[in-house]
């Protein structure tokens, strides 16, 4: 007996917390030798940032808690980059952009802390430091980034990376980067060595030159924000950041075209482009990038031995059937940036895939999202850059739509008021 | 996508009739009342909810688009504070508020720019959607 009704409530049984102890004995108490063994399925995620947090969240609550997902992090909780930079300008602590997943546990989630050792696509199968390998139906990898320190090989061992810091994933390094801020003289250099794109958050780096210029304004004006780009000009938000530099920090902000880091001098002090050097009192080298490492081990890394390729309509690796990519570890699609919002945004594509897929229902074929991306350019203002982005079926990528999308007429504090509420609402959507 | 400003996507006989916005804003005057009777005029003239149908993004595809605007309004149009609530708003507004944006009839700083992503279908489909969403 194939009854709709009966099936709902069977599953809306489980979904109520009967657990998948309980599955076994529901099944053979009600199910039907028509009805499949196994009515719900299970999803594991790894990795739980803006990506990873979100796409268990929506794979819960699209599929109406049918099912089963669990969320793997080594962090015992979520911080923010987005707004990080504001950590080194002082105006936020990192306490305020830490949140746990408590919220997501209640929406059933099974949140995990261990690491990820390995994937065994074959048999379906993650493996873990500290638990038992664990069984899924469909994966989502979404690991982040990883640095590429062999190409600038002074940075390529442990003690350097205590020395000069990238900053780059919030946490720790934040915070020890602003303590050496604080540390430095009045009259210092701050150096910040910025790689060539593809890189995680476009305007990010233009932000923290402005928010490290912002906090020596105040502390210690006489020190000095030099940027080295690895790039032929400012990346995102160009005539904005142009703007707020002169109009803020005229005489503290030096910006260096062409200037890609080759290596670091760490005793010395000095980073070293193709043709100059730089000597600083701080250095902060942000590496080149590539997809984090659990994605490299499971082999989805596709395009240029440093991202993993993806169907975008489902998040689909096209290296691996039943996996997911998402966030920055994925080959962007032509002007797409590697950016959180952009992270939740590949998050909710790949979990209504993921429920259609599971429920034998249809995709959808044509996804369209929206990046907003705001920047800080001092405690009081800020600026956004937008765009929307709608499957292409001839490029197959998400593209930007033509005509859509923009940045800031100006800065503003109106928007650093949105900056924060995009912030509160994100993390919501994202955690809870 | 519709070229058509009045596309009878609007008044799709699913979704809640025409009535005063909800939201408190004092800003239902003649104008939308007038907008109003030229969408249920153009929607009559067409005649046809199939057709609307058959332009309008499926239930999938709409909920799909709406949870990108989650970013800054929350899930579900539900906002934490500091963006403007989406969720139980009415449709009618919603779908004003968006053209307005969408045609730079509408003082923003942003939504001038997102709106323009989106065809009349989507936009009124969003509309719906967010209407009949509750604010937890």
């Amino acid at each position: 007996m194939r009854n709709d009704f009966s099936r709902r409530d069977f599953i809306k049984l489980i979904g109520a917390g009967a657990g998948t102890a309980a599955l076994p004995a529901l099944l053979s108490g009600c199910a039907t030798p028509s009805e499949p063994a196994k009515p719900v399925g299970r999803v594991i995620v790894i990795g739980a940032g803006y990506g990873g947090a979100t796409a268990a969240k929506y794979i819960r609550m699209w599929s109406e808690r049918r099912i089963e997902v669990f969320l793997i992090d080594r962090n015992p909780q979520f911080v923010s980059c987005p707004l990080s930079n504001l950590v080194l300008g002082g105006s936020r602590t990192i306490e305020s952009l830490t949140i746990g997943y408590d919220k997501l546990r209640e929406r059933g989630v099974q949140v995990i802390r261990d690491e990820v050792t390995g994937v065994n696509l074959e048999r379906k199968r993650v493996q873990l430091k500290r638990i038992e390998d664990l069984p899924y139906d469909r994966l989502v990898v979404a690991p982040g980034i990883d640095f590429m320190f062999e190409q600038i090989p002074g940075l390529n061992n442990p003690d350097a990376q205590k020395m000069v810091l990238h900053a780059w994933k919030a946490g720790p390094e934040t915070v020890a980067l602003r303590k050496q801020l604080e540390a430095m003289p009045d009259g210092g250099i701050y150096v910040l060595s910025i790689p060539k794109v593809p890189y995680r958050c476009p305007p990010g780096p233009y932000e923290r030159a402005s928010q490290v210029a912002f906090y020596f304004k105040q502390a210690k004006p006489k020190s000095k924000v030099l940027i080295l780009d690895g790039n032929e000009d400012i990346v995102s938000k160009k005539g904005l950041f142009l703007a707020a530099w002169n109009d803020l920090y005229k005489g503290i902000i030096e910006y260096r075209p062409n200037q890609e880091a080759k290596d670091v001098d760490v005793k010395g002090m000095t980073v070293k482009t193709e043709f100059d050097s730089f000597k600083g009192n701080v250095l902060n080298i942000v590496p080149p990038q590539k997809a984090g490492l659990i994605a490299q081990q499971a082999k989805l890394i596709t395009a240029n031995n440093r991202w993993c390729g993806v169907n975008w309509q489902t998040m689909e690796s096209v290296a691996a059937p039943g996996v997911h990519v998402i966030g920055d570890a994925t080959l962007s699609g032509p002007g797409m940036p590697k950016s959180g919002s952009m992270a939740n945004n590949h998050a909710k594509i790949c979990a209504s895939a993921v429920v259609a897929l599971m429920t034998g229902q249809p995709t959808n074929p044509m996804p369209i999202i929206n990046n907003t991306c705001y920047s800080y350019v001092s405690d009081k203002e800020a600026m956004h850059v937008t765009g929307v982005y709608r499957y292409d079926a001839a490029q197959k990528v998400v593209a930007p739509v033509p005509g859509a999308g923009g940045v800031s007429a100006q800065r503003s504090e109106l928007e650093k008021g949105f900056a924060d509420a995009w912030a509160a609402n994100i993390w919501a959507d994202t955690l809870s | 996508m519709s070229g058509n400003d009045l596309t009878p996507a609007v008044v799709r006989a699913d979704t809640p009739q025409a009535s005063a916005p909800p939201d408190g804003s004092a800003d239902t005057n003649i104008k939308e009342e007038k907008m109003l009777k030229n969408l249920f005029l153009a929607a009559c003239l067409a005649g046809a909810p199939l057709v609307a149908a058959a332009q309008a993004p499926t239930a999938q595809e709409t909920r799909d688009y709406a949870a990108s605007c989650a970013i800054c309004h929350g899930t579900n149009g539900a906002s934490t504070g500091g963006m403007p609530v989406l969720a139980g708003q009415s449709r009618e507004t919603l779908i004003r508020h968006l053209r307005d944006f969408r045609d730079g009839k509408r003082p923003a700083t942003i939504m001038h720019q997102i709106a323009k992503g989106y065809s009349d279908a989507q936009l009124d489909a969003l509309a719906g959607f967010f209407a009949t969403q509750k604010l937890k």
